[in-house]
């Protein structure tokens, strides 16, 4: 307020004095009427807590009550049930107040949480420039999970009954927070959660098209570490795997700390190497977020699989695994995909590829050689050495066909890489071995290109593999292969067990993929072949070693058959060989095509240069050992996917969401969804409970397969105080998801507390602020209220905290109350006093509100009348 | 003297079956398996098995890449005995093992098992594994100290003691 000058308060004087000789009447003679005083009223009450909700003991608003809460031993106890609101901020951020310049950078919560219950930290600010992170720690400081994304939603979901430290932090910038617990909120952004499955050390990251204007220089440099398209020759941007070496290659100076910390302030325990791995894994995906050259990054996510196959010697098949196949599978399983096997033919009775096979063909035009009493002719059986037993070696493209397409999950035998493809057996090797004709004309046909058997199959095969080789080669048989890779068909041979470099035809040919061979232990096996033609590695085995302990060979296990005796005899067997890897491709192979049936050969090869579909061995890059490394069966079908395909796998898989459902003490009801999270058809029976009488599932829009929406309620009545929790099981044509509910009774809750409460009077068509109340906090945590001075009108009233001390209450994240109800406030006449004006004050939890990425901060609340407390130094 | 003791010696020795003497015996021989892939047997040998234990341990080795093995086949180890020949590890398909007859002979207290022995012919392409091809035959026990195992060419391919 502006001092008074010496004429004005003269002037004033002397109109106080006219006005008062007006109202005393008497004195003075004067007869000018006076205009009747502004009369003007009190209005008072109580503004009261919600129940359930708590405050942050240190907030930015200086007239709140302050109590530290920034390390292990002053952790601020809070109920369970709770709805809290609180303020973090780096220094230097966020409004003028208590914390602004030294930063409250955490704050610390002690509380007792059940298994299954939700944590969820709602952000007023943007999640980016101010981005608050939600942290889980034990009593000793040691954080056990952390959601850190840059949404305005954070969550995580309680694995294990106990006593937690819950930490807020301030990661970048300033922002009121709400933070629940018991309450099933579904969380919407991206996941960035410590708990999430994703390799440490790597990120997913695509580049903008153009550098931005804002130089960051990271486009510069990662053009020159290889990551850009035009550093590839490619035409468009696509996701690349960044490891943490190139990243900070990437950097022009190292970046501040952008995770919590793996340990909190005041904890006397030390930070595990894993741990804070993982958090420097989100930290660069955070910080590759920021930059404004970078399109998207994420986490390499691994995905756990859905299902382990049930096939009874599937454990056996270390050689899956070692692929990453089984979080493959959930991508694809390579339906609708052909896989031609020229090989000695298969045994078409075996019972585990059983619905594996389409019609093949035998191409062996010796009669000698084919032991079968014919030429070429539309039967692709293995004889075997029926007419001998001579133990020569038999039934390989049994074992073959199996590692490609075992028939998988149906509790037989083994399982195969891609069981939802279909074999193509085509006989070429007899009792002599491969004639080169022969196997020339079988893989034309496979092909679907003319040759002697005048006919084509009715669908070419997609990928041909060929476990087979000679060191002879030639001009005519290059050009064959030519052809065949031209029609579009992706060529795997097995590189050789030479143990030389000495090129192994059709393996050497140019176009068709060398697989070269790995143990257990991802070593070259002893016998493999390799050389500057060998593309890639699969796993061979060594059945000399049991590295795994599971007593058996470090072998490649697949279906075969024996006839010792004349009889023949289904088994299972482990083999070793450039024979063994180069299925393992072929299956890959074909999982690709089912996600991205337009791929050709060339992109195949294009994404095989480039590292996208393997785990990298050896020598940094291509060797002549591994090629461009070990196939790696996951990383594969996420290349795919990225160009573009479109999953067709139709395999049907009942998916259920959410996964748990918390009605903490208030929620009645609430929406479970059910869909076929894969394709085909899914029948889903109606869903059972077992809580014994509280829970009902009912139906609220599913149509004839049991698909869709069902409500989900509960029933409170007549219940004892406490937790109760029970099972909610949906079965399926597929597989069966339960879902586990908790439910509590808590008929009286503890007082809540709000924070330092402003009331303000308001104008109900402008809602600026007409008067501010004096307030006084009571014993009880409510705050009793006295507006003075109220001319008479009509208003409304509100009350909230400001504990960003912006000078507006009810921001979002603050608490916020409102005469006689916060969503309908009620405009009261005055005319007169009036007290007793009491009303609720709490936490409204309006997710639109936290889910608008906005870019300037809105504001939102009200604003308060009074003037700030000027600080020192401000 | 001794020489005359010595042949006296070795003829009344007569073993339950065929001479220890000059004349060739014929025992009947039989296969009770064969394979391609003979487990962990790595080296080429020929080995006589004698006894259930020392059957037990070989056919194990034998099958241990098997995931459904069947059960040992029968020996009745009083009158017989079981001759194992393996080729020995192999870098590609196209090798075998089969006997050429149903007999063996025994001389000089040589046991001889001619066999063909297989392998891959030049200018085929052959299948990428690695194999270790095995016979596994069953005989009457012989007079003889030795095993020789000759291939379709005349050609001692494998000896071996017992």
């Amino acid at each position: 307020m502006k001092p008074m000058t010496r004429k004005s308060a003269v002037l004033i004087g002397v109109i106080l004095v006219m006005l008062l000789q007006a109202c005393g009447g008497g004195g003075g003679g004067s007869d000018n009427p006076s205009p009747p005083p502004v009369q003007t009223y009190t209005l008072s009450g109580t503004v009261r807590p919600a129940a359930g909700v708590a405050i942050d003991n240190d907030v930015n608003d200086p007239k709140a009550l302050y109590q530290a809460n920034d390390t292990v031993a002053d952790a601020q106890p809070i109920p369970n049930p709770v709805t809290l609101g609180g303020y973090a901020n780096q220094p230097g951020s966020g409004p003028i107040g208590r914390s602004r310049n030294a930063g409250d950078i955490v704050d610390v919560y002690r509380v007792s949480l059940l298994i299954g219950q939700s944590l969820s930290l709602f952000i007023a600010g943007d999640g980016v420039r101010n981005d608050l992170d939600l942290g889980l720690y034990d009593l000793t400081g040691q954080l056990l999970d952390a959601s850190l994304s840059q949404s305005q939603v954070e969550s995580l979901t309680i694995e294990e009954s106990g006593d937690y430290l819950v930490v807020v932090q301030a990661t970048r910038g300033a922002s009121n927070y709400v933070l629940t617990l018991g309450q099933s909120v579904t969380a919407t952004g991206e996941r960035m959660r410590l708990s999430d499955a994703f390799a440490p050390g790597e990120a997913v990251v695509k580049f903008r098209e153009v550098a931005s204007t804002v130089a960051s220089g990271t486009r510069t440099r990662a053009h020159a570490l290889g990551l850009t398209a035009q550093s590839q020759g490619e035409e468009q941007e696509r996701n690349r795997l960044l490891k943490s070496n190139d990243w900070r290659r990437l950097q022009s100076a190292p970046t501040a700390t952008c995770t919590l910390p793996a340990v909190l302030p005041g904890s006397s325990t030390t930070a595990s190497e894993e741990m804070q791995a993982r958090l420097d894994t989100l930290c660069m995906v955070k910080s590759l977020n920021q930059d404004s050259d970078v399109a998207i990054a994420t986490p390499n996510y691994r995905r756990q699989p859905l299902f382990v196959p049930n096939d009874p010697f599937y454990a056996t098949q270390w050689h899956y695994p070692q692929l990453n196949l089984p979080q493959a599978w959930d991508l694809t399983t390579g339906a609708d995909v052909i896989v031609a096997v020229v090989d000695t033919g298969v045994v078409l009775s075996h019972p585990d590829l059983q619905g594996q096979l389409v019609a093949g063909y035998d191409f062996i035009s010796n009669i000698a050689n084919a032991l079968d009493g014919d030429g070429v002719d539309p039967d692709p059986t293995d004889v075997g050495d029926r007419s001998n037993l001579d133990g020569s070696s038999s039934f390989h493209g049994t074992h073959v066909t199996g590692t490609v397409a075992a028939a998988t999950n149906n509790n037989l035998g083994v399982a195969g890489v891609a069981f939802g493809a279909k074999v193509m057996p085509l006989r070429a090797i007899g009792r002599f071995g491969g004639d080169l004709y022969d196997i020339e004309q079988a893989v034309r046909y496979a092909a679907g290109l003319p040759n002697d058997s005048g006919t084509v199959p009715p669908r070419r095969a997609d990928v041909i593999n060929l476990s087979l080789g000679s060191t002879g080669s030639s001009a005519s048989e290059q050009a064959v292969f030519d052809q065949v890779r031209a029609a579009g068909v992706v060529v795997v041979a097995a590189a050789g067990n030479n143990r030389s470099s000495v090129p192994v035809y059709p393996a050497a040919y140019s176009g068709v993929m060398a697989v070269s061979a790995v143990t257990i232990d991802k070593t070259l096996a002893s016998y493999s072949s390799f050389g500057s033609w060998v593309d890639v590695a699969a796993p061979g085995g060594s059945t000399a070693t049991d590295l795994n302990g599971d007593g058996k060979p470090d072998g490649v296990l697949s279906t075969v058959a024996t006839d010792t005796d004349g009889t023949l005899v289904n088994d299972y067997v482990i083999w070793q060989g450039t024979s063994m890897a180069a299925p393992h491709m072929a299956g890959v192979a074909a999982l690709m095509k089912a996600l991205a049936p337009n791929l050709t050969p060339q992109d195949v090869d294009n994404l095989l240069i480039s590292g996208a579909l393997t785990e990298d061995l050896g020598t940094a890059g291509r060797d002549n050992q591994f090629g461009y490394g070990l196939v790696n069966a996951y990383n594969a079908a996420v290349a795919a996917t990225n160009t573009g395909g479109q999953p067709v796998d139709p395999t049907p898989v009942l998916a259920v969401s959410p996964e748990a459902l918390n009605f903490g003490t208030v929620l009645n009801s609430q929406t479970l969804t059910v869909r076929n999270g894969g394709s085909g058809e899914l029948t889903v029976s109606s869903p059972t409970e077992d809580s014994g009488g509280w829970l009902r599932v009912t139906p609220t829009e599913v149509n004839a397969s049991g698909i869709g929406i069902y409500t989900v309620s509960v029933n409170r009545a007549g219940l004892a105080e406490g937790v109760y929790s029970a099972t909610l099981t949906v079965a399926s044509s597929a597989n069966t998801v339960q879902v586990k509910v908790i439910m509590q009774v808590a008929n009286t809750l503890s007082a809540g507390a709000i924070g330092q409460q402003y009331v303000l009077l308001t104008d109900p068509d402008t809602r600026q602020t007409v008067v501010d109340a004096t307030v006084t906090r009571q014993a009880d945590g409510s705050y009793a209220y006295t507006l003075r001075d109220v001319p008479a009108g009509t208003y409304e009233i509100f009350a909230g905290s400001d504990s960003n001390n912006n000078l507006r209450i009810c921001d979002t994240g603050e608490s916020c109350g409102a005469y006689l109800t916060t969503n309908e406030p009620i405009q009261i006449e005055v005319n007169a006093d009036q007290s007793s004006l009491d009303f609720v004050s709490g936490y409204a939890l309006n997710l639109a509100d936290f889910q608008t990425a906005t870019e300037v901060e809105e504001e939102t609340g009200l604003q308060r009348r009074q003037t700030r407390q000027l600080e020192t130094g401000q | 003297m001794n020489r005359f003791l010595a042949i006296g010696a070795v003829l009344t020795l007569q073993g339950c079956a065929g001479t220890a003497g000059s004349e060739e015996a014929a025992l009947p021989v039989k296969v009770v398996y064969a394979s391609g892939q003979c487990g962990s047997l790595n080296r080429p040998e020929a080995v006589w098995i004698a006894d259930a234990e020392a059957w037990r341990r070989w056919y194990a080795q034998v099958m241990s890449l098997r995931m459904e093995p069947p059960p040992p086949p029968a020996v009745n180890f009083s009158r017989e005995g079981v001759l194992l020949i393996a080729m020995g590890q192999q870098t590609t398909g196209g090798y075998g093992l089969s006997l050429t007859g149903a007999l063996a002979t025994v001389q000089n207290g040589v046991l001889t098992v001619p066999v063909e022995w297989r392998e891959p012919l030049s200018g085929y392409a052959q299948t990428q594994i690695m194999t270790n091809p095995c016979l596994l035959a069953k005989l009457p026990k012989g007079v003889f100290s030795r095993m020789r195992v000759v291939d379709q060419d005349g050609r001692t391919r494998l000896e071996g003691g017992r």
